[in-house]
């Protein structure tokens, strides 16, 4: 309570406005004035006012009115009444109204400043009361979010792998026409008919594979085969993996690392995190761009970003990134899992990933990823059964509420 | 393959699979046998003589991890490749598979690996 409340005092009389005003001031209590109800009230409704001294008894509007208007339009005000000698109906009447309390005149400063004090304690209180309950509801919205994001997830995967099988037969038996034809040819027009129907089926199948197989190494992912990484290296890896995609577009790709670059970490999956990365930069940026990956060796956690200068992310998309299939691509060009499985991998690699985006000018990954394993990782509570802590990487990101980040507030701490 | 046609024993208790990849590996120029169950492809193992196996994980009765264990006890060495819609073959390998593939697997693949498994 370093700060004073934000003091008003309304009152008629002139004089002992003045003089109670001076004598609040000295004990480090400034107050503005108002000489009615109606100015007074004028005064809050352009002023934030904590705590309000009223006079009960003042020609025009009374005080009760007062109170009664002012609690209405400012709940979290807190109201002092000063009610005449042997009034104590008026006080009963203001408590009933919202007042914070009575004092009766002639005022006893002391007890008028104590009385103040309370009032904002208990304004204090409520706010903190107040931020807690909000805290928490954003919390459980959370929490609810991520574990139907799990539980999705595991649905889909047992999804998937029931398609497999029908999938297989389709591809295999497209194959085995395809050869059969080659070998002994249809007549025209029938040969053309059929190697144009078989290789569209060809094609679904792979599409088709492409997600369900997704799915699958989401659900299950493999786990993590620890080894000393060098993230700069793997950086480059994936840069020279994508390259022919970049040059196409003439957009500069460039590694920079700074400091120790090095983790243990599951090198295999940490390069499927990078291309998923840069191959979705390389879709977003125009020709002539650039996308460059920074790493950053800190004590504890070494930093990757990806950075483009694409045509950024809206803000509306930024909280379904990491959704399965959420997708700005056409239909076919994505499967929406590229995200979904890089979260999953990260997560199982004990790191997380934060977006930031401008639109027009571009968007930044940053992966923070543990230098010891996933044992000293972000989050060391993973579900076995799935790999996955969605739901403490969230209650992380929440406990820096105002950042619009998924979980790397520990990595910033460091930074600070 | 001008060499002689590679001999595939295929495991698995999916009927429509086993006959459409069968005819699909025939006509690419592979000998092929079918088996519907891991006893049944256990018996094949000897009278058919398999160069490559391909395993299917889930099935009824004996899965392919037993079928996996008693061919290296009777064939050590033969090479196994485990097949299954599910994620969870990543531990093939670890049982001694020659590979492990989620299906719908890319045929240039299991043809690369069956060949390869076979000239190993």
């Amino acid at each position: 309570m370093d700060q004073p409340p934000r003091l008003l005092l309304v009152d008629d009389e002139e004089r002992f406005r003045q003089v109670l005003s001076k004598r609040l001031e000295r004990r480090g209590l400034p107050a503005l004035q108002a000489p009615d109800g109606e100015s007074g009230l004028a005064l809050l409704a352009e002023t934030p006012v904590d705590v309000m001294v009223l006079d009960m008894k003042m020609p025009g509007l009374s005080g009760l009115d007062v109170l009664k208007r002012a609690k209405e339009d400012h709940p979290d005000l807190e109201v002092i009444l000063l009610t005449g000698h042997a009034s104590t109906q008026d006080g009963v009447a203001g408590i009933k109204a919202g007042a914070f309390d009575y004092l009766t005149k002639p005022v006893e400063i002391e007890h008028l400043a104590g009385k103040i004090r309370q009032a904002q304690e208990k304004i204090l209180r409520e706010r903190e009361k107040r931020e807690e309950a909000d805290f928490r509801a954003r919390m459980e919205s959370r929490m609810i979010a991520a574990e139907r994001l799990a539980s999705l997830g595991t649905l889909a995967a047992g999804v998937a792998h029931e398609i497999n099988n029908p999938l297989a037969v389709i591809n295999d038996a497209a194959g085995w026409l395809q050869e059969v034809s080659k070998q002994t040819p249809p007549q025209p027009p029938l040969d053309k008919f059929l190697a144009k129907g078989l290789e569209k089926i060809a094609n679904s199948v792979e599409r088709a594979r492409l997600v369900t197989h997704q799915l699958l190494s989401h659900a299950r992912g493999s786990a993590p085969s620890l080894t000393e990484t060098d993230i700069g290296k793997l950086g480059e890896e994936a840069l020279q993996l994508v390259g022919k995609q970049a040059r196409n577009k003439s957009i500069e790709l460039r590694v920079d690392v700074q400091g120790d670059g090095r983790v243990l970490s599951d090198p295999n999956q940490l390069r499927q995190v990078l291309i998923n990365l840069v191959t979705n930069a390389i879709h977003a940026t125009d020709k002539g761009g650039s996308i460059a990956i920074k790493v950053e060796g800190k004590d504890k956690f070494v930093d990757v970003s990806v950075t483009d200068t694409g045509k950024g992310i809206p803000e509306e998309n930024l909280p379904h990134l990491f959704e399965p299939f959420f997708s700005t691509k056409p239909a076919g060009e994505g499967t929406g899992l590229g995200l979904f499985v890089t979260g999953g991998i990260l997560t199982r690699l004990g790191g997380a990933i934060d977006v930031s985006s401008t639109v027009g000018k571009g968007t930044t990954f940053t992966i923070t990823l543990p230098r010891k394993g996933p044992e000293n990782g972000l989050c060391a509570h993973t579900d076995p059964s799935t790999g996955d802590n969605w739901a403490c990487r969230l209650g992380r990101a929440l406990e820096k509420p105002t950042q619009k980040n998924l979980g790397n507030d520990q990595a910033q701490e460091e930074q600070s | 393959m001008s060499q002689a046609p590679i001999r595939v024993l295929l495991v698995d208790d999916e009927e429509d699979f086993v006959e459409m990849l069968s005819l699909r590996l025939e006509a690419s120029g592979y000998v092929v046998e079918c088996a519907a169950s891991g006893p049944e492809g256990l018996e094949k193992l000897d009278s058919f003589g398999p160069q490559v196996i391909i395993l299917d994980v889930k099935m009824p009765g004996m899965d392919g991890y037993e079928v996996l264990d008693e061919v290296q006890r009777k064939s050590p060495g033969l090479p196994v490749v485990l097949m299954t819609g599910h994620g969870d073959a990543a531990s093939g390998e670890a049982h001694g598979a020659y590979a492990t593939m989620i299906k719908p697997a890319d045929y240039l693949e299991l043809t690369e690996i069956i060949n390869n498994a076979a000239s190993g």
